[in-house]
């Protein structure tokens, strides 16, 4: 009786699953198998790895995208504190202001900023390049950072800040010693999280890296047009694992701090649907 | 005399339209426990931000120490501030908390050393200087917070409700090592509360404010005693209030007030009260003598006849509602638990002249 009226629901969810992890498991598997064509299983090995990271153009390819990542990771949390902390004391008019112009950057479709900063950047004779894609990427990317730092800005006790100043500590000083201690969490979650956005990204890459410059991503995106071979799984198996790594230190960071902040800076829930929320949301 | 510690002149904050400071002037004598009392919102807390530094004044000045601190910034100010929430820094432990005013004044490494472990026993805080602010209980967290503001030596330290979030047993114990540490360092203490009997078990001076504006300031015993405003009276204790008019002065500050009831009584008052000026006079509840019907104060002009409606022990007093023929309801208390009328006792009520106290009816 139970069973039947779970019927339908169990087969849609496990189609859904299999819809959305066959995939992901046939590149795992087809990163490690032997066989050149991927028509039957030949057995398994590492061979491909090798010959994926001999690839000169995948070599370069993640030397550009980890460049990229980190630069436009880096850029972005610099963004998002100076902005939250000034949204912090901003007027409710352009407080408003600002959360539309975050929001905005994340809803609206990636290609259109990316199409539109070509555009520009052309039309300024601004290269195209390594540079080009790292402010490409922090256009969006900033806006998710602003989310993370955001919520933990939000929780901050104005009164530490009265009290450093009241024992002595010029602006500059506070903000080093009290304000970013309070936002260390939040800084690295935003920067683990921006870092993989720009990592795996392919639109706005693609639009702005130029003839020289190929991030890993647009390096498969080529590579798959040409020939779907077993190095490929290999780069993707790579790409997928560098991701899973990095956003699982940013869950770690957030759940453990998010316990513990409770009791050290008073932070209310808000932190805790930051990154996790927002993911969804691309 | 001396300068005095802080000087207030014509200190005024606007929120927008709200006036929270009303053109306050105000000397806190130095070396002293001052304390700023009045209901929430009275503008106690944002005065002591502006002496502090952390709010700027819409007009007028602070001076601390016969300086002018208008254009000086919170972080270079005089002046050292123990904050409601305590405000510790929760990343550094309770050594770097309280040294922390120190390292931003760049005192040499044994100097920091050794003024810290100075605090550390004054606020009796040793073996805790490793601990961080949230392993320490609501007590030990306001020590750290008093010693970390006291470290600096300040001219002036400002107190904002230190005591507000911890239970009545803690309180009554932390107001004596206050007053004790105040005592011991000398610094001149401004100290925020909405509780008056706080306020008037550790204080030299009080000042009361109500709604940004001064009512009064004095020693305690003064302003409970002689208050100079209706609201004063009845923020500082309970009282029992009559209303009446002055019909005539016998002697310097002694009047003679008819009663709107009709009968006369004499009570002290104010200088420059005119005859025919609507007063209230204020007796005081520990003031009121109860005897029986027919007791030493039944020919006494100033008796009032009353029913004893309710009665609650407090303890070492018991708290009386009399029920008086032409006055309404009237409180008394009265020492001793054990004796004395019952409910439903018909009772004379007397009180001596100096303790009927007249308050001119303002317009609020």
């Amino acid at each position: 009786m139970n069973f039947r009226r779970h019927l339908f629901s169990g087969i849609v969810g496990v189609l859904v699953l299999g819809f959305l992890w066959i995939p992901l498991l046939m590149t795992v598997v087809n990163a490690l198998n032997r066989d050149e064509l991927l028509s039957r299983w030949g057995g398994a090995t590492f061979r491909w790895f090798g010959v994926a990271l001999q690839n000169a153009d995948a070599r370069n390819g993640l030397r550009a995208s980890l460049t990229i990542a980190l630069a436009t990771s880096v850029l972005s949390v610099v963004i998002a504190v100076t902005g939250a902390l000034w949204w912090r004391k901003a007027g409710r008019r352009a407080r408003r202001a600002f959360d539309l112009l975050v929001y905005l950057r994340i809803v609206l479709p990636e290609v259109v900023f990316a199409a539109a900063l070509f555009i520009f950047l052309s039309r300024w004779g601004f290269p195209l390049g390594t540079l080009a894609v790292v402010i490409g990427h922090t256009v969006w990317a900033s806006a998710y950072a602003t989310l993370v730092i955001q919520s933990r800005v939000i929780g901050l006790d104005p009164s530490l800040e009265d009290a450093a100043a009241d024992l002595g500590a010029t602006p500059l000083r506070t903000f080093r010693r009290v304000t970013v201690p309070a936002l260390v969490p939040a800084i690295l979650a935003a920067g683990l999280l921006t870092f993989t956005f720009s990592f795996d990204d392919v639109v706005t890459s693609f639009y702005l890296a130029g003839s020289q410059v190929a991030p890993l991503p647009v390096v498969l995106l080529s590579m798959i047009r040409f020939r779907i071979g077993p190095q490929i799984n290999a780069i993707g198996l790579l790409v997928m694992g560098i991701t899973i790594v990095t956003m699982a230190i940013v869950l770690l960071l957030v759940s453990k701090t998010s316990q513990r902040s409770r009791a050290r800076f008073s932070t209310p829930d808000a932190f805790q649907q930051g990154p996790l929320v927002e993911e969804e949301v691309r | 005399m001396t300068e005095p510690a802080v000087r207030l002149v014509g200190l005024e904050k606007r929120f927008g339209d709200l006036v929270a400071v009303h053109s306050l002037d105000l000397e806190v004598p130095r070396g002293t426990f001052f304390s700023i009392i009045g209901p929430s919102g009275c503008g106690k807390t944002t005065t002591l931000r502006m002496i502090a530094g952390l709010e700027t004044p819409t007009a007028g000045r602070v001076e601390v120490a016969g300086r002018d601190l208008s254009r000086i910034p919170a972080y270079r100010r005089p002046v050292n501030t123990v904050f409601q929430s305590y405000a510790l820094f929760p990343h550094l432990d309770v050594y770097e908390n309280i040294a922390f005013g120190l390292r931003e004044d760049r005192r040499p490494r044994n100097e920091i050393r050794e003024r810290v472990r100075e605090m550390v026993s004054l606020v009796r805080l040793g073996g805790r200087e490793r601990s961080r602010p949230r392993q320490l209980s609501g007590g030990q967290q306001q020590r750290v917070a008093l010693a970390r503001a006291l470290v600096k030596h300040p001219e002036v330290l400002l107190l904002d409700e230190p005591l507000g979030s911890l239970d009545l047993k803690l309180r009554r114990q932390l107001q004596e090592e206050l007053k004790e540490v105040q005592r011991r360092v000398g610094i001149t203490f401004v100290y925020v509360t909405h509780d008056q009997e706080e306020a008037f078990s550790m204080s030299d001076g009080v000042a009361v404010m109500n709604r940004g504006l001064l009512e009064q300031v004095g020693q305690p015993e003064v302003v409970y005693r002689r208050p100079a405003t209706m609201f004063v009276a009845e923020f500082v204790g309970l009282s029992n209030r009559f209303a009446g008019r002055i019909v005539g002065q016998s002697g310097a500050g002694l009047y003679e007030v008819e009663f709107d009831a009709g009968s006369r009584v004499r009570a002290v008052g104010p200088d420059r009260l005119s005859d025919g000026q609507a007063v209230s006079v204020i007796v005081r509840p520990e003031e009121l003598r109860i005897a029986g019907p027919s007791g030493p104060d039944s020919d006494s002009s100033d008796a009032l006849r009353a029913i004893v409606s309710s009665i609650s022990y407090l303890g070492p007093s018991r708290q009386l509602r009399l029920e008086a023929e032409t006055f309404g309801e009237l409180v008394a208390v009265v020492q001793g638990a054990s004796r004395g009328a019952g409910e439903g006792d018909r009772v004379t009520v007397a009180w001596s002249p100096d303790a009927a106290w007249i308050v001119p009816d303002g317009p609020a």
